[in-house]
């Protein structure tokens, strides 16, 4: 027999890299459905108990980081309102949605967010808001003061919901997602930030209670699609 | 000298590979590299290697094939000895960290798995001697792996304020009107503000990289020398960094804000190179001055190789 111009050896390597390219592609994971359907800016009440929203917003932080490419732009939805109550107090409101998150195009921290814009973060705290998630658990989000380049100090309260995680732990977060993607499932993300312009010697502690009460208001006064989208 | 032909002539024949592999068994296994890799190219173009200063990617990769190359006949000639245990549990971690890699959008495991790969090939053919004539291009393959965001901003940050520092002693030595405050450097009428890639990791990375690739192209087989010149390669791109940051804020002091940003953009990147290999040459030729290559066997086509006799 001529020799072959192929040894088996030589055959079999080259099939087996073929092979796991093909499984890479296969083991993507993929959006099933139309997840994208829940119009946010539409569906999000634009009365919240005593809260109405203003008809003129606030120019707010924007959500990306700006070196950013457009291909890169983690998110499928925002919106981004201001709101009022009858005091004369005003929130301003951040939804940013991504129907599929990826180790490296993810829902951005405000603190890396704010920064960005000049921004200089002077606290960064954890907490729980009166908010329960579908585990049953509070929901875990952080408050976080900022000053700007004129001094003005800015708090702000958040969350980031990936699937039903709310993590605040860089790699927590990526195992979650991994271990989702793992099985074959795509994470949403959605980040849910209210904030308040005010002076330096304002009662923080006052501030920062009512824009958390006033989240837990606007999760109860949303309808149960957009609710499915802010808690999970 | 060479142990190539009793060592064939000694092993019973038992596959097809005793004979060089034909040019379709080198196609197809080129084939099977690019099936896996070019997806992970095409992502690392579209995220990493289009950062400012990160974009050495494709030229390490080039310079990986050529290295392989270069290596290539007397890599053919080694004996057919694979190291089949070794090479398939490479092999088997290689594909694992691609698969989940490239799937999982965890850019750095699917580009790890290249120096896996290749070592697993190296070891399916050629065994361990194989893999000690191929180690240099399998190292080589680090440059082109995205560094974590995370590993280049805390190294950044202490390299820029030192670039600046050392940037504003010099001017302010040769009597330029110079101040300093953080990273940002003011002269005359102009701020300018040291960005991550007139300082960073990322020109260091592809510095040292080129170093290295120097000193396999000068083959040097004093040893010393070769320790002192890899040692020597942070200072020189250091101090290149330097250069670069004390021309950019001259040709600004001279020709204004517009040309010193057109400088920034255009030349002063490929400036920064070429002075790194000039200096990496200079610094070369001193140590050449104190330490000699031992003399090169004449009849040994390629002396930088190590004596494999005792193999």
């Amino acid at each position: 027999m001529t020799p072959a111009a192929f040894s088996a050896r030589t055959l079999l390597l080259v099939v087996t890299c073929a092979a796991a390219s093909a499984l890479a592609v296969v083991a993507t994971p993929r959006l099933k459905e139309d997840v994208n359907r829940v119009d946010l800016e539409a569906r999000v009440p634009r009365s919240i108990g005593e809260w109405q929203e203003l008809p003129t917003p606030f120019v707010q932080v924007p959500l990306e980081v700006n070196s950013e490419t457009s291909i890169n732009q983690p998110y499928d939805q925002t919106v981004m309102r201001t709101y009022q109550d009858a005091q004369g107090h005003q929130i301003s409101l951040a939804l940013a949605w991504g129907k599929h998150q990826r180790q490296e195009v993810k829902i951005h921290r405000p603190e890396l967010c704010y920064p960005a814009q000049g921004y200089s973060v002077e606290k960064l705290t954890s907490i729980q808001f009166p908010l329960t998630a579908g585990n049953g658990e509070a929901i875990t989000g952080k408050r976080m003061i900022t000053r700007d380049r004129a001094g003005r100090i800015e708090a702000v309260s958040y969350w980031i919901r990936l699937g039903a995680s709310y993590s605040d732990s860089a790699w927590e977060t990526r195992l979650h997602i991994l271990r989702e993607g793992l099985a074959g499932r795509v994470t949403d993300g959605m980040l849910v930030r209210v904030s308040t312009r005010t002076s330096p010697d304002a009662n923080l502690e006052e501030v920062f209670a009512r824009q958390e009460r006033f989240a837990a208001q606007l999760v109860a006064a949303s309808p149960a699609d957009v609710r499915h989208m802010l808690v999970r | 000298m060479s142990t190539a032909i009793s060592a064939t002539s000694m092993r019973p024949p038992s596959d097809a590979l005793l004979r060089p592999p034909t040019r379709p068994e080198l196609v197809a296994l080129a084939v099977g590299w690019l099936l896996l890799y070019v997806p992970t190219y095409v992502e690392l173009n579209r995220t990493i290697w289009s950062v400012v200063g990160q974009g050495h990617g494709p030229i390490m990769l080039l310079l990986t094939a050529w290295l392989v190359w270069k290596r290539g006949e007397r890599f053919l000639a080694l004996p057919f000895a694979p190291a089949n245990v070794a090479g398939v549990a490479v092999l088997t971690l290689a594909l694992a960290l691609y698969v989940v890699g490239r799937s999982q959008d965890l850019l750095i495991l699917d580009a790890l798995s290249q120096l896996l790969t290749l070592t697993a090939g190296l070891l399916l053919y050629r065994g361990w001697a194989g893999l000690r004539l191929m180690w240099f291009p399998v190292f080589f393959l680090l440059f082109t792996l995205p560094v974590p965001g995370s590993v280049v901003d805390q190294i950044t940050a202490p390299l820029k304020a030192a670039v600046s520092t050392v940037s504003e002693h010099l001017l302010y030595w040769a009597g330029y009107p110079i101040a300093r405050s953080g990273v940002t450097l003011m002269i005359g009428p102009y701020q300018l503000l040291v960005a991550d890639a007139c300082a960073g990791l990322n020109s260091i990375f592809a510095l040292e990289a080129i170093g290295i690739f120097y000193m396999s192209v000068m083959e040097h087989t004093n040893r010393l020398r070769n320790v002192l010149l890899a040692t020597l390669i942070l200072p020189i791109s250091f101090v290149s960094n330097v250069l670069r940051v004390v021309t950019l804020v001259l040709v600004t002091y001279y020709f204004g804000d517009e040309v010193g940003q057109g400088f920034v953009h255009g030349f002063a990147g490929i400036m920064l190179f070429i002075a790194a290999t000039l200096l990496m040459v200079l610094v070369d030729s001193v140590l050449s001055l104190f330490l000699k290559d031992p003399p090169r066997e004449p009849s040994v086509a390629h002396p930088g190789t190590p004596d494999r006799t005792a193999a």
